[in-house]
């Protein structure tokens, strides 16, 4: 595990969980409302996975993995939504792309071992 | 200054020559007049034939006229004199009567009287001293020569001349010199008080660590100026001129005037490094502030610079740094030889922790969360509450009754799913305006949000 990396996963881990709220679901469309959702529960799951990650070196593969489903759900909506939609879809496909470079920070952890 | 310089060579010139010449035969005279009357006199007395000798008078065609006279001395010397206008050509003699092969020019007519002529030469020097230098001693010097000086204390006037000259020249110099140095330096301190600037504006945003402090791990911030260097800036800044004027053979060449700008100067990147680092203490207090507000309590806050040669902090670095803590762990080296000046505050015990201990029911709470992914069910509570309720000020103990409540309340409105572990689990949504959850099939919290 290259403790380095894990330092600075650490770091932004922690300004992750204390300085970025969730967004409010805006209930605009079931749909949109639908992703807000699904993304609560991911965002828990990850975040768990990391959590242990950072605190114990164990590396959960199946939950620090990218959901490109959901990924793909708001960037659609960003294409063909409305207004009001893409407003909404743009603010959870930001904070899913927060998520995403946690994750992709995990796996630097495991590429060398210092 | 060439032009006066050639006027008093040639005056002193017309003395040393007279007395040669003329004087040498015809009795001694005290000033140039007299010997100039003599003159006349001898070539009256050669026009009417009591002086052995040949007089020669040509009228020019510009309506002057010029005289050659010719005798023969007491000692047996021919002497010859060419008069045009008021200036004598004559094959000279020395005072030892050998025969000086120039012509020289001598002027024996308008010639202002030697008192005349040194007050004269004595006001322009007096204008030409006033310009450079009011202080210097060898200007002084020449000065009260030149008021000792009488009209024919030749050697003594053409001695404080040369001092003169001498001063003029190395004040001259120096002035210079000093101009270059003190431009430079000057160049060298802005550009200091800029790199300072800089190294504020490049400012790192503060990141978490951790301080080993009474055998406890706390968090800690650190906020790194990476370009900063403050031991490196005091040697630029020039605040220790003064050590470098005494060592230093062209600092030591400045004037008084520029020694005193060039100290300005320093005063300034001083002050400008005076600011720089009240700048970075007010830089650490407020970051320091903006946690306690949020419930961290900050412990300490110190401010150092050092070589990062290691991972790890030693003792007497945060020591030195008047910190209360011992040892700053986790720290990302930059490389051997790299300074960092760091604002250090550690934070304890943590918001979460703070929050945690004013939990009542602690096994109520505890109970009533999945552990989900996470290590331990606190952490996912501590996840969790910061996410959704730590902002709208709801602690950890209301947020968790609140989610039991709604659950409750609302089960049977809820739409079964299968949580992201595989497992069943329910979620429970209405419109605008209400919670909504993500719970499992037993009820455990999975998350819970207001809105």
């Amino acid at each position: 595990m290259n403790k380095i990396k894990l330092k600075k996963l650490e770091n932004k881990f922690e300004k992750f969980k204390d300085d970025e709220p969730f967004p409010e679901d805006c209930h605009t469309t079931e749909t949109i409302s639908d992703i807000h959702d699904d993304l609560a529960e991911y965002d828990s799951y990850v975040a768990g996975a990391l959590s242990s990650l950072i605190k114990t070196g164990k590396f959960n593969q199946k939950a620090i993995a990218k959901d490109l489903i959901l990924n793909d759900r708001l960037k659609k909506i960003i294409i063909n939504g409305s207004t009001e939609e893409i407003n909404n879809a743009k603010i959870y496909l930001k904070y899913l792309e927060k998520i995403e470079e946690m994750i992709d920070l995990a796996f630097e952890c495991l590429e060398d071992h210092e | 200054m060439k032009n006066l310089k050639k006027v008093l060579f040639q005056f002193m010139l017309s003395i040393l020559i007279f007395e040669q010449l003329v004087l040498a035969d015809t009795g001694d005279f005290s000033d140039a007049d007299d010997a100039a009357d003599a003159v006349s006199e001898n070539i009256e007395k050669m026009q009417d034939g009591t002086l052995a000798g040949k007089v020669t008078v040509t009228n020019n065609s510009d309506g002057s006229s010029s005289m050659h006279a010719e005798f023969t001395d007491s000692s047996g010397n021919v002497r010859e004199y060419d008069f045009d206008r008021s200036i004598v050509y004559g094959q000279a003699l020395d005072a030892r009567g050998f025969v000086m092969n120039e012509n020289i020019g001598v002027q024996v007519r308008d010639i202002p009287s030697p008192n005349e002529m040194n007050l004269h030469e004595e006001q322009s020097f007096r204008e030409q001293i006033g310009k450079i230098s009011k202080d210097n001693t060898a200007v002084n010097d020449f000065k009260a020569n030149m008021e000792r000086a009488q009209p024919e204390d030749s050697n003594e006037t053409r001695d404080g001349r040369a001092q003169l000259e001498t001063a003029t020249d190395t004040l001259k110099a120096t002035v210079v010199g000093g101009n270059e140095l003190t431009k430079n330096l000057s160049s060298k301190m802005e550009a200091e008080k800029d790199s300072i600037d800089k190294a504020l504006t490049d400012t790192a945003a503060p990141t978490r660590g951790e301080l080993l402090k009474d055998e406890k791990v706390l968090p800690a911030f650190m906020i790194e100026f990476p370009a900063f260097n403050p031991d490196q800036s005091k040697i630029n800044m020039g605040n220790r001129l003064a050590k470098l004027a005494a060592s230093d053979p062209e600092l030591s060449k400045m004037t008084a005037k520029d020694q005193a700008v060039s100290m300005s100067m320093a005063d300034e990147v001083a002050a400008s490094l005076d600011s720089a680092y009240s700048r970075i203490h007010s830089f650490a207090e407020a970051h320091h502030e903006a946690l306690q507000a949020a419930g961290e309590i900050g412990i300490d806050i110190a401010l150092t610079s050092f070589p990062v040669a290691t991972l790890t902090w030693n003792v007497a670095n945060l020591i030195s740094m008047g910190a209360t803590g011992k040892t700053l762990l986790g720290r990302d080296a930059h490389g051997p030889m790299d300074f960092a000046l760091m604002a250090v505050g550690a934070i304890g015990p943590g918001v979460f922790a703070k929050a945690w201990a004013e939990v009542k029911d602690v096994a109520k709470v505890e109970g009533a969360w999945d552990k989900a992914t996470f290590d331990c069910i606190e952490d996912n509570i501590n996840f969790h509450w910061n996410k959704y309720a730590k902002k709208i000020g709801i602690g950890i103990e209301e947020y968790t009754d609140d989610a039991i409540k709604f659950y409750e309340k609302n089960k049977l409105f809820g739409k079964e799913r299968i949580l992201k572990n595989g497992s069943p689990g329910i979620k429970i949504k209405f419109k605008d305006g209400f919670p909504g959850g993500i719970f499992t099939d037993k009820g455990k919290i999975v998350t819970f949000w207001y809105k």
